[in-house]
């Protein structure tokens, strides 16, 4: 018998927990994206192989009415490239996180979707926990729930209906824990403070279907511009 | 139904993955391993978790259909 286990084990049972409430979450928005996939007109595995292809649940449900839209192919790039940039963002906060992860890095980065980034940017790894294979677990089952839920939509398409309406709050409430438990941690009020103003503005200034790369254009220059009150917070406590 | 023949529709698909990992990957891409990471982008790494956040709060409470 080997003394200690494969470090990929603990760290499943570690990461697990952190990820219920995306299997709550992505269960029902999974099903709901199957569903639409089915109504559309497209068979289930349009729902199942956008999810391992694509992964990005509000690019996916666009990508189903670009299907049943005139071929466009340059319009349908820029249009997804826009609903997608913000995860330029989340790489560069990934960068020094994701270092050391081996091979796992490449999946990693490949399934970051903004719950994963979220888990994975805040989550405090308990010691001795494999800081890779924790996120690479993370990553796995979120993207697992979001595949199969879809996969279970396709499949059952019209012959249930149901209401999921509010059911996605789930995840809501955990971007809003994940940030409230960041603050915890940060040494600073500064950018907590930023990333809560611009967006806030970004919202009346753009609307809601415009303000999220103005709003990240807009936290990216306040956080150079304020770089060194920034550090100096950061350093006294 | 789709007016789009099958390699037409491959082609939607496959753009809208490019789309997805050109932004996932290219800061990855860009500040590779090997050499060393300018400090200015060492600090927005360090900073950017701390305004990120708040702001996917705002966009959950804004688009529910996401993933």
């Amino acid at each position: 018998m080997p003394q200690s286990k494969h470090p990929a084990w603990p760290a499943l049972k570690a990461a697990f927990p952190h990820t219920i409430p995306i299997l709550a979450g992505f269960g029902f928005l999974g099903l709901t994206y199957g569903i639409y996939v089915r109504v559309q007109g497209f068979s289930f595995w349009y729902a199942m192989l956008t999810g391992v292809i694509i992964f990005g649940g509000s690019l996916q449900f666009v990508a189903i009415d670009m299907l049943c839209a005139l071929f466009a192919p340059l319009q349908t790039f820029l249009a997804a490239l826009l609903i997608q940039a913000r995860h330029l963002f989340y790489g560069l906060a990934m960068l020094d996180k994701f270092r050391g992860a081996g091979r796992k890095k490449l999946y990693l980065i490949y399934a970051m979707c903004d719950e994963s980034f979220s888990i994975n940017c805040a989550a405090t790894i308990p010691q001795g926990i494999d800081r890779g294979w924790f996120m690479f677990w993370v990553s796995l089952l979120n993207q697992n729930y979001w595949v199969i839920a879809s996969a279970l939509g396709g499949i059952l398409g019209g012959m249930i209906t149901f209401n999921t309406e509010g059911l996605d709050f789930v995840m809501t409430a955990m971007f809003v824990v994940i940030f409230l438990e960041q603050c915890l941690k940060e040494k600073q009020p500064i950018t907590p403070l930023i990333g809560l103003a611009v967006p806030a503005l970004g919202l009346v200034l753009f609307g809601p279907d415009q303000f999220l790369i103005p709003a990240m254009i807009g936290i990216l220059a306040l956080l150079l511009a304020l770089r060194r009150p920034i550090q100096k917070a950061g350093e006294k406590s | 139904m789709t007016p789009l023949t099958f390699p037409q529709q491959a082609i939607v698909i496959l753009l809208c993955a490019a789309a997805t990992m050109l932004p996932r990957f290219l800061p990855f891409a860009v500040f590779s391993g090997k050499r060393k990471t300018p400090r200015i982008v060492r600090y927005l790494g360090a900073a950017l978790p701390g305004a990120i956040l708040p702001a996917q709060c705002q966009l959950a409470f804004r688009q529910p259909r996401r993933a």
